[in-house]
């Protein structure tokens, strides 16, 4: 909830600048993103393993359609989650996620929503009196909400996503799945090509 | 320009700031990740043995009877382990003799003091914990009750006459499917079974007084329903009797040249039940329909008076 609250918070302050750009509505654009994860996940007696470390993204925005403080885009994303488990104790576990992810976002003036359908391969790592690995694949919906401004060709944003999905019973030998939920807080910062998807092809590979 | 600048440090200050902010907090962790584990279960056993170097021992086992490592060794402090609780698949509750107290065991961080109360004196036997997660563990005639952390509840929870059920030696305890504690008494060879769902009025369900004159050693509330009682005394047998403690029981198995004064019992994961024979220095595996699988199952040091055994297995 203080986390929800500081994003809201941030978001109002952010969005409450003053325009320095006017926003690129039909620009193709790239995205790097660094972020603080938060990952749970519920064992099949309710007991809940916590994790944090840092996340890093990377997005491609495709513009479908734009106009004046507009824009929709197509995107393709890659996530990965680099995390270690916070029980305390001599037993230790580590884990990371990859994946990439196909979905869509809509821009209006500096505020952004979206959601993304990802596939990510998973590990997890017990170091210490119990040595094991175990690898399994995830997919969900990641939906996020930020806000963004622009300046030049660049912009810098803040962002919060979440993404709900479940470790299959049949990888790990529990009785059930176990629920898994995924929330990032993200700092973005992107470069827009500040040229049509076409217009970009030609510039690439056209004379 | 000077003031687009302005406003990109001021937003990088915000921002880092948030940063700093939202990275002060962790989320909140009970554990780990059972699927991060191998989940294989494990059999558990505590033992007096005096036939090994070090006779108080809570041992690992594979749940094919291979020993993988000590747990625990109190032999030293002079420390007897007696009953084992599963709390969950890395964790499970001692209760001591000599040093009276309960100990917490973590298979990740070893052992730590669970219940030290001075009301927790007397002999010191079974355990058994109902799904709300209060402990029960017999004190002489009487058994005492704890709550999940470690908080004394009742004065005792149950003692020696509560209705129809009188407790003269306690010996054996197990939680049926429905919430029902049930404890064998040695002195009267009865097995009680009490409802114990109110912390404030434990009530006598049932005082089963069919068994005839044997002493009730080790009860299995099993999977398939019955109630399964290891007694010694007579010809020692394992008996079966109805979860509601109705009726009068079965003779699964009775074969004094494998199963010579039962000293504990646990059913493994596949219904079949293990069981100490404190007579010849080992454990045997017999399923419900009284064949006897393996003989031994288990024979080692730690095998001649075992106290107790429990199955740790992820859910």
């Amino acid at each position: 909830m203080f986390r929800i609250s500081l994003f809201i918070l941030g978001s109002m302050v952010l969005g409450g600048l003053p325009a320095w750009a006017k926003l690129d509505s039909s620009g193709v654009k790239m995205e790097l993103s660094i972020g603080q994860p938060s990952l749970s996940i519920e064992n099949p007696d309710g007991t809940k393993a916590g994790y944090s470390g840092l996340s890093a993204m990377g997005r491609g925005f495709l513009p479908v359609f734009g106009g004046s403080g507009f824009r929709a885009d197509l995107t393709g994303t890659i996530k990965y989650l680099d995390l270690s488990n916070t029980a305390n104790g001599e037993q230790k576990e580590y884990a990371q996620y990859l994946g990439p992810g196909l979905g869509f976002q809509l821009t209006v003036s500096r505020f952004f929503i979206g959601a993304d359908y990802l596939y990510l391969k998973g590990r997890h790592s017990a170091v210490g009196p119990f040595v094991n690995h175990r690898e399994f694949d995830i997919s969900g919906v990641d939906i996020y909400a930020g806000v963004r401004i622009e300046f030049g060709t660049g912009s810098l944003g803040f962002a919060w996503s979440q993404m709900s999905s479940s470790v299959p019973a049949s990888s790990t030998n529990l009785s059930t799945d176990s629920p898994w939920k995924d929330q990032v807080y993200w700092l973005q910062f992107s470069y827009s090509f500040k040229t049509t998807p076409g217009n970009l092809v030609k510039s690439l590979f056209g004379k | 320009m000077m003031m687009v600048l302005t406003h990109i440090i001021k937003c990088c200050l915000f921002v880092t700031v948030l940063w700093a902010i939202t990275g002060c907090s962790k989320p909140s962790s009970d554990g780990f990740f059972y699927g991060a584990f191998d989940n294989k279960p494990k059999l558990i056993i505590s033992s007096s043995s005096a036939i090994a170097t070090s006779p108080y021992i809570v041992a690992q086992y594979s749940i094919e009877g291979v020993f993988e490592k000590v747990l625990y060794d109190s032999t030293f402090e002079n420390v007897v382990p007696r009953s084992m609780v599963a709390i969950d698949p890395f964790t499970f509750l001692i209760a001591t003799e000599t040093t009276d107290s309960i100990l917490r065991f973590s298979l990740f961080d070893g052992v730590s003091t669970f219940v030290s109360n001075s009301n927790f004196t007397g002999n010191i036997f079974e355990g058994a914990r109902t799904s709300n997660g209060d402990i029960f563990v017999i004190e002489g005639n009487t058994v005492e009750s704890f709550d999940a952390s470690g908080a004394r509840l009742g004065n005792p929870r149950i003692g020696t006459t509560i209705g129809g059920c009188v407790l003269n030696v306690a010996r054996g305890m197990a939680v049926t499917a429905s919430g029902l504690l049930v404890v064998g008494s040695q002195g009267n060879d009865d097995i009680q079974f009490y409802n114990v769902s109110n912390p404030a009025a434990t009530a006598c369900s049932v005082s089963n007084q069919s068994l005839g004159n044997v002493d009730p050693v080790s009860i299995v509330a099993h999977s398939d329903g019955g109630i399964y009682v290891a007694h010694s005394g007579g010809t020692d047998a394992v008996l079966r009797f109805n979860a509601d403690g109705s009726g009068s029981s079965t003779s699964i198995y009775s074969n004094l040249t494998a199963l010579n004064n039962p000293t504990a019992m646990v059913e493994l994961p596949d219904g079949t039940l293990l069981v100490a024979s404190d007579g010849t220095n080992n454990i045997i595996r017999i399923d419900t329909a009284g064949n006897l699988l393996n003989n031994p199952f288990i024979q080692d040091g730690f095998t001649a008076f075992v106290q107790s055994m429990i199955v740790l297995e992820t859910p």
